[in-house]
């Protein structure tokens, strides 16, 4: 045997015999040491790499953060501590790992949204989590947000698309929020793609815009005391105040739109003169109908049934101050 | 695995040390997509006609409307592009989002800040909102507040072709930021200051003479609007528990008080619109919440107050005839003076919410919750003395409406009030879960409502509901939920709307509106019923279905609306694993049907003998909305991504009507109205896009859209039949349309290239 072989031998030994000295010793003791200490976001990525990117790219990865899971132990912060997963070698469930999924059935949703709230309940979107319908109907943070999810495309709320939406050509490219509701919120997918409908899926108006998904105090969480309120947000030229006032619409303006979406235009859940009629008998000599046909019968048309029926006079129909000399008592100006 | 676990373990000492050097450093990644777009329009024409209906009629091609195929967003041809950038470090971070430059649709989003320090935000998101392209009316100067006529003779310009085009449409721009401090502590503080604008022309009409029988014209309306909102919050939370005040101050201002238009019928003369008024909203809101409490109790509070605000000068004229002749000989301007020269506007908002949610032992949740709502109106109290031009001694007084006759015309006087209104509603919910794939649920809700109205002062509603819920089996969740609901109104059948306000006897069960009952505030009993189940019977495939049922029936009335039912029905199915292909299918069927009863002509009561100008009619309204979508998704390889949708829409309605009137002289015409249809709609997307990745790098775009939208409405005509830009209906009855609305359908095909550099 040459010399270059024999050193070639003996290094080759003695690494061995240290490596299995290191292997039984290590075996010996990693029970301990799985129990002592749990495995760092490193050891996770060999298996789970894309989540581990995401994870790095969000703030829950910033140790910035003095509360980010990043500073507080890393993944084991929501997924509990994975030493007995990963001496199990890994698996759905295995060894007790935690996973907030939205289809893990073996968690209840009390559960999962607790390993959220553990950080966030200070949040000040969430003061009203308890009294919110969400949570009553047993819906989870991570039912409409990714925590491994992307941030790109001003997705910074990292929602949750689990149904692709459906719906006309869109000019955006941004993942928008009402794709997350739809999911479950499945007559309003279809109400919102009705010909006439506020722009939710053209991406100015989101779901999130009247409504509070952390939370509220108000029936279906809306995020002002009352529709109205909430309507006059953006509808100031609406708020008045009025000489005159249309009363309906000053107690709520559901009576006669629809907001989600409807058939008929400006949102009215009906078409006038129905709508008007559904109230008024119709104060005209001749009341909405008279027998008249609509154009082109024979008969002379009805103008109540033309256009926009009893809008096309009554136009200012939300409140008027004209002077009673201009009919403003009937919201003719 | 196992042998991993050495190295595994030795690598994850040094991790941590590792990542935080990493941290420190600010990088960026983000993207840039830079493309071109060319698009092929075609909008509905709009077959039109003018003169008079009875007898000739000449047809007129109105221009094409596409607003439509625009109404919220810009799909013109040119350039398009996306900036997508996210830098950061271990404590700092920025993202910012822009797509659409220079469109009327562009988005802007900057957002940054310090983690657990402080936040903040800029942004610009402007949105186009077409309504009609191409109407046409017969005035001059449409988007200023000043509309001329020619001056012709009574009824003029009554050909189209002569008319001036021009576009309802607005363009809506929202500006505003955000800041919010923190410094890694319970409190918070944080400004938001937002401001909106809304430039454009909207839709405006006005009925011309002194009855419904001198016809209407419609026109443009200009809009120029600005809001100014402005809110401080601030605040402490912590797991315990927290509390935040805010303070919002929301400024309305219009640069039109009033329009002024030619009116035709009025000889001409100048007539007055007035538009919305500038407003200011203050409001101040209180929120607390307190959690950890008994019971795993927690308590949440809110309390807000509100002002809002107006004032302006009290208008007195108005463009009236000088006698009841039609057309008039003469016009000028009628005065009805005002009990006050000027007009504040005070509308002060209270509210309060309550809620207690509880976890009981044994599975059961409890939530009890309060709201209040008060709504007073502190305006100025604005009535109108009797007025009339020519011979104004002779107007009679008081008398409603006022008499007019061959020597004056009389208007008012006119009386008012404010409306003020309450709300209070509580309720119990509860639940019991009586294993964890088994919950039942149930509540009660009371809403009382006191409001100044004559017709119904006070409403009550009584709501309860029953849910049960399931998802014992890994694949299947169930839920089936039952609520009713009951509406009784102190309903004063004697003071109905539009009664004249000087009766002592109020409407008597002789008249027919004694008999009729206002749809918001008629008793009425409310039954509904939801299923929802989703099912995932095999790896990669979803389903869900859902059903709902909604009876209404409106009670103790004759006439007004006198039931409803409403069905829906929604399936999703999904099948393949996204990361190969996948395909999802969404339906949904949505069927509205109410009933109407109403009466034409003074008398005789309810069920009385139907003659040719007094006679009971109905209406049997129905509304149905269909929606079906494929969607597929087709990773074709690492490289090429593929994804299609086809979405087809349809809304169909329509008008049956029953008459019991009688042919015969004096009656209007005889026989029942003909049937109609309103707001029947088509719509067919079809979507296809392709993604290649020459690199890490590089991806190249192409997509291609085909879109569709089809209308027809018997009130708008449609675009089979002839719209009615002029018309006359016998004798002063000429109006003037502008065809805005009639044919918004329309076809669009869009091809688009992109590339986009990832870095």
């Amino acid at each position: 045997m040459s010399d270059r072989s024999h050193c070639r031998l003996v290094h080759g030994l003695t690494l061995l015999v240290g490596a299995l000295l290191v292997v039984i010793g290590a075996d010996i003791l990693s029970p301990q040491l799985a129990a002592a200490q749990a495995p760092g976001p490193e050891v996770c990525k060999n298996c789970h790499s894309d989540y581990f990117d995401s994870y790095q790219a969000s703030v829950h990865g910033k140790t910035g953060h003095p509360r980010s899971p990043a500073s507080n132990g890393g993944c084991i912060a929501c997924h509990a501590n994975g030493a007995e997963h990963v001496k199990a070698g890994g698996g759905k469930g295995a060894g007790g790992i935690v996973n907030p999924s939205p289809r893990n059935k073996a968690l209840s949703a009390e559960q999962k949204s607790s390993i959220c709230l553990s950080c966030h309940s200070t949040n000040r979107h969430l003061a009203f989590w308890d009294a919110g319908q969400h949570k009553k109907n047993d819906v989870t943070c991570t039912n409409c947000h990714n925590a491994h999810g992307q941030l790109t495309l001003d997705n910074d709320k990292m929602l949750r698309v689990d149904t692709p939406a459906a719906g006309p050509y869109q000019t955006t490219v941004r993942q928008l929020a009402y794709e997350t509701c739809v999911t479950c919120h499945r007559e309003q997918r279809a109400q919102i793609l009705k010909p006439s409908h506020h722009p939710i899926v053209e991406g100015k108006v989101q779901c999130h815009s009247c409504h509070e998904p952390h939370g509220a105090l108000t029936p279906v969480m809306l995020k002002a005391e009352s529709p109205r309120d909430l309507c006059l947000t953006c509808h100031a030229d609406k708020r008045g105040p009025w000489i005159w006032e249309h009363r309906p619409v000053g107690e709520n303006c559901a009576t006669c739109h629809t907001p989600h979406g409807s058939s008929h235009n400006r949102l009215l859940a009906q078409k006038p003169p129905a709508l008007c009629a559904d109230c008024h008998p119709g104060g005209h000599t001749h009341g909405i109908y008279d027998a008249r046909g609509i154009y082109p019968s024979t008969n002379p048309s009805n103008i109540r049934f033309e256009g926009s029926g009893c809008i096309n006079c009554h136009r200012q129909i939300h409140g008027s101050n004209a002077p009673a000399s201009a009919f403003g008592r009937f919201f003719l100006r | 695995m196992r042998r991993k676990l050495i190295p595994l373990l030795v690598a994850s000492l040094f991790a941590p040390t590792a990542a935080s050097a990493a941290d420190d450093e600010f990088t960026w990644s983000g993207s840039v997509g830079i493309g071109v777009r060319a698009t092929k329009s075609e909008g509905g024409a709009r077959n039109g006609a003018y003169g008079t209906s009875a007898t000739t009629t000449a047809p007129f091609i109105g221009p094409a409307d596409e607003a439509k195929l625009n109404e919220y967003r810009d799909v013109g041809n040119g350039v398009i592009g996306n900036i997508d950038l996210q830098g950061g470090n271990s404590r700092n971070y920025v993202r910012f989002f822009g797509e659409n430059f220079g469109r009327d649709d562009e988005y802007l989003n900057l957002r940054g800040g310090r983690y657990s320090i402080f936040k903040y935000q800029l942004y610009e998101d402007k949105m186009p909102h077409n309504l009609s392209w191409n109407a046409l009316t017969p005035l001059t100067g449409t988007g200023g507040a000043l509309l001329t006529g020619s001056g012709g003779a009574y009824p003029p310009d009554q050909n189209p072709a002569a008319w001036n085009q021009f576009n309802y449409g607005l363009q809506r721009n929202n500006y505003g930021g955000n800041f919010e401090f923190t410094n890694n502590s319970p409190w918070h503080i944080r400004a938001d200051y937002n401001e909106n604008t809304m430039q454009g022309v909207r839709p405006q009409s006005g009925q011309l003479g002194t009855g419904s029988g001198n016809g209407m014209i419609e026109f443009g309306a200009p809009v120029d609007y600005k809001t100014k909102n402005l809110s401080l919050d601030g605040g402490y939370s912590t797991k315990r528990g927290g509390f935040s005040v805010n303070l919002l101050n929301s400024k309305f201002s219009n640069s039109n008080d009033l329009m002024q238009w030619t009116n035709f019928y009025m000889l001409n003369g100048l007539d007055t619109s007035l538009l919305p008024p500038d407003n200011d909203l203050k409001k101040v809101s209180l929120n607390g919440s307190l959690r950890q409490l008994p019971m795993n109790s927690t308590v949440a509070a809110r309390l807000t107050y509100s002002k809002l605000t107006n004032g302006f000068t009290v208008q007195s004229g108005g463009l009236k005839p000088t006698t009841n002749a039609s057309p008039p000989a003469a016009v000028g301007t009628l005065v009805t003076a005002p009990s006050s020269a000027a007009f504040e506007g005070d509308h002060e908002t209270k509210t309060g919410s309550l809620s207690l949610t509880s976890v009981w032992g044994g599975g059961v949740d409890t939530k009890l919750y309060w709201n209040y709502y008060d709504s007073e109106n502190k305006s100025t109290l604005v009535t109108y003395a009797l007025g009339g031009l020519g011979n104004t001694a002779a107007c009679a007084n008081p008398s409603f409406p006022a008499t007019s006759a061959a020597d004056r015309f009389c208007v008012g006087p006119y009386p008012n009030s404010l409306f003020s209104y309450k709300k209070q509603d509580y309720g119990l919910d509860a639940g019991w879960r009586i294993n964890r794939g088994n919950k039942v649920s149930g509540g009660l809700n009371f809403l009382e409502i006191d409001r100044h109205r004559e017709d119904a002062d006070k409403t009550k509603e009584d709501k309860y509901w029953l849910e049960y819920k399931n998802s014992m089996l890994e694949s299947l969740t169930g839920r089936i939920k039952y609520t009713y609901l009951e509406r009784r109104s102190d309903l004063n059948p004697a003071f109905p709307p539009n009664t004249n306000p000087f009766s002592t006897t109020g409407i008597l069960p002789t008249q027919v509106p004694y008999y009729y009952r206002a749809y918001d505030v008629s008793n009425a009993d409310q039954n509904q019923v939801k299923l929802v189940l989703d099912w995932a019977p095999i790896a990669f495939v979803d389903t869900g279905f859902e059903a709902g049922l909604k009876t209404t029936d409106y009670k103790d009335l004759y006439y007004g609306r006198t039931d409803d039912l409403r069905h829906e029905y929604n399936v999703t199915v999904s099948v393949g694993d996204p990361r190969k292909f996948r395909i999802t299918g969404l339906a949904n069927y949505e069927l509205v049907e109410f009933n109407q009863a109403y009466h034409q002509g003074t008398g005789p009561l309810p069920g009385g003998t139907q003659t040719a100008t007094n006679f009971d009619w109905g209406t049997k309204n129905t509304q149905t909305n269909t929606l079906f979508a494929l969607i597929a998704d087709w990773p074709v390889m690492t490289r090429l991504a593929l994804k299609g949708s086809y979405t087809w829409t349809k809304t169909a309605g329509g008008v049956d009507f029953t008459s019991g009137n009688t042919a015969g002289a004096g009656g209007f015409n005889g026989g029942p109205l003909v049937n109609y249809v309103t707001d029947n709609t088509k719509k067919q997307t079809l979507n296809l896009k392709g993604d290649y990745k020459f690199d890490k790098r590089w991806t190249g775009t192409v997509g291609y859209v085909y879109e569709k939208y089809d209308y027809a409405d018997d009130q708008m005509r449609g675009y089979q039949g002839a719209y009615p830009y002029y018309q006359n209906l016998g004798g002063t009855n000429n109006s003037w349309f502008s065809g805005a609305f009639a044919n918004p359908s329309y076809k669009l095909d869009v091809v688009y290239l992109m590339g986009t550099y990832k870095f």
